[in-house]
């Protein structure tokens, strides 16, 4: 009986010791991991929408049927007028959960898209992160659907497909549509 | 036990590799060597948690009761691989992204389990300290080893350094999973036909 004792308390003052260490080092690191989180979608809206100055996140509620954008944010210029929106999308590509960042100008052209965060094959869907495939995105016009093809684009509507990954082209391809239809029809912008 | 320090350092980089020797640790082995980055901060990683915890175990082992050595050493293991994935999220967030669930994963590595109970609790701190720095950089060079093969013939890039030109069609299996398993087994046979080629030449003298 004794000894249940003692050894029960000998690894509760181990616990102990060891979660008194960790809050340490979390309060630590608190800070810095709350920076890089915040830098890192700040970034992301500023790669995709360069000309802005500052960022303002939208409020409105977002209908069912759009529902891969998780946050839209409208973007300003120095003096505070509106340029157009970013909007931070989470859709599936050849795996789920394909985090994408996209810009659209209210001039009627694509800002630019990034991806961030996925799962896609490397060497293969990876390959979307590439400027020479995501790059594709930046000035082309908003006032049509954008569609993938496999040989080189014939019209200014065409994204040439990431050969061996059609699948991931084709659901970043849908994911800028959408953000384009809700930026058009709900947001009544890039008319 | 006393045992020269050299010795125990050789012992974790050469006679007991983790990874080549031992065979533990292959679930990173296999998972995160696409490229040479990944393998120098896995295995570094590995090697701090490993140096901590067999240190602190070290200091310990005559506290820890017996009876609950392993619950213990797993508390021990699981503060500094927690540490570990606090300090890379705050200050290396791109190494955190590209080996994600693999730093947290740490915890269940069996070359530090398997250290803290064949090594730290019998051994003194010196001498595990030791050991842990041998077997952790034993194991970041195997990751090493395998990451140089995979990331040169499956991406034709070193430490994500184009190598060839525009000529260089990469095999891309290579930096997929079944690259990871034929490359791991090329090394260990043939690192098992030198040793055993060594240990008959020592024999014939």
């Amino acid at each position: 009986m004794k000894s249940v004792i003692v050894i029960t308390a000998k690894l509760l003052l181990i616990t102990i010791i060891a979660a008194a260490m960790l809050g340490y080092v979390y309060s630590i690191t608190y800070e810095p991991i709350e920076l890089q989180t915040r830098n890192k979608s700040n970034e992301a809206r500023f790669a995709v929408f360069p000309d802005a100055a500052s960022f303002e996140a939208r409020t409105e509620d977002i209908p069912e049927q759009y529902r891969i954008i998780q946050s839209v944010y409208t973007a300003l210029d120095a003096d505070g007028k509106a340029l157009g929106i970013t909007a931070d999308v989470i859709t599936k590509g050849y795996s789920p959960d394909m985090n994408l960042t996209i810009g659209l100008g209210a001039d009627g052209f694509v800002k630019g898209v990034i991806l961030g965060a996925h799962k896609e094959t490397p060497g293969l869907g990876a390959k979307a992160a590439d400027s020479s495939f995501i790059g594709l995105y930046t000035g082309k016009p908003t006032d049509n659907p954008l569609t993938v093809v496999k040989n080189p684009p014939s019209e200014k509507y065409e994204i040439e497909a990431i050969s061996g990954a059609t699948v991931t082209s084709k659901a970043i391809t849908q994911a800028v549509n959408t953000v384009i239809d809700y930026y058009r029809q709900v947001l009544g912008g890039a008319r | 036990m006393k045992t020269k320090p050299m010795a125990i350092l050789k012992n974790g980089l050469f006679n007991e590799n983790p990874t080549f020797r031992l065979v533990l640790g292959m679930c990173p082995t296999l998972a995160i060597t696409r490229n040479m980055f990944n393998g120098i901060g896995m295995g570094l990683a590995a090697t701090f948690v490993l140096v901590g915890s067999n240190s602190v175990i070290s200091l310990l082992r005559s506290f820890i009761p017996d009876k609950v050595r392993i619950p213990a050493y797993v508390v021990v293991i699981a503060a500094f691989v927690t540490i570990v994935q606090l300090l890379l999220k705050a200050y290396m967030p791109a190494l955190d992204d590209s080996l994600g669930l693999f730093i947290p994963l740490i915890v269940v590595n069996c070359i530090i389990l398997g250290r803290a109970e064949a090594f730290a609790g019998k051994n003194s701190l010196g001498a595990s300290f030791l050991d842990g720095v041998g077997m952790g950089l034993g194991f970041t060079g195997a990751l090493l080893l395998v990451s140089f093969f995979r990331e040169v013939l499956g991406n034709g890039s070193l430490f994500g350094f184009e190598l060839f030109g525009k000529g260089f069609e990469p095999v891309r299996m290579m930096i997929q999973p079944p690259g990871g398993f034929i490359t791991l087994g090329l090394l260990l046979g043939a690192i098992n036909k030198i040793s055993m080629f060594r240990k008959h030449r020592k024999g014939a003298h």
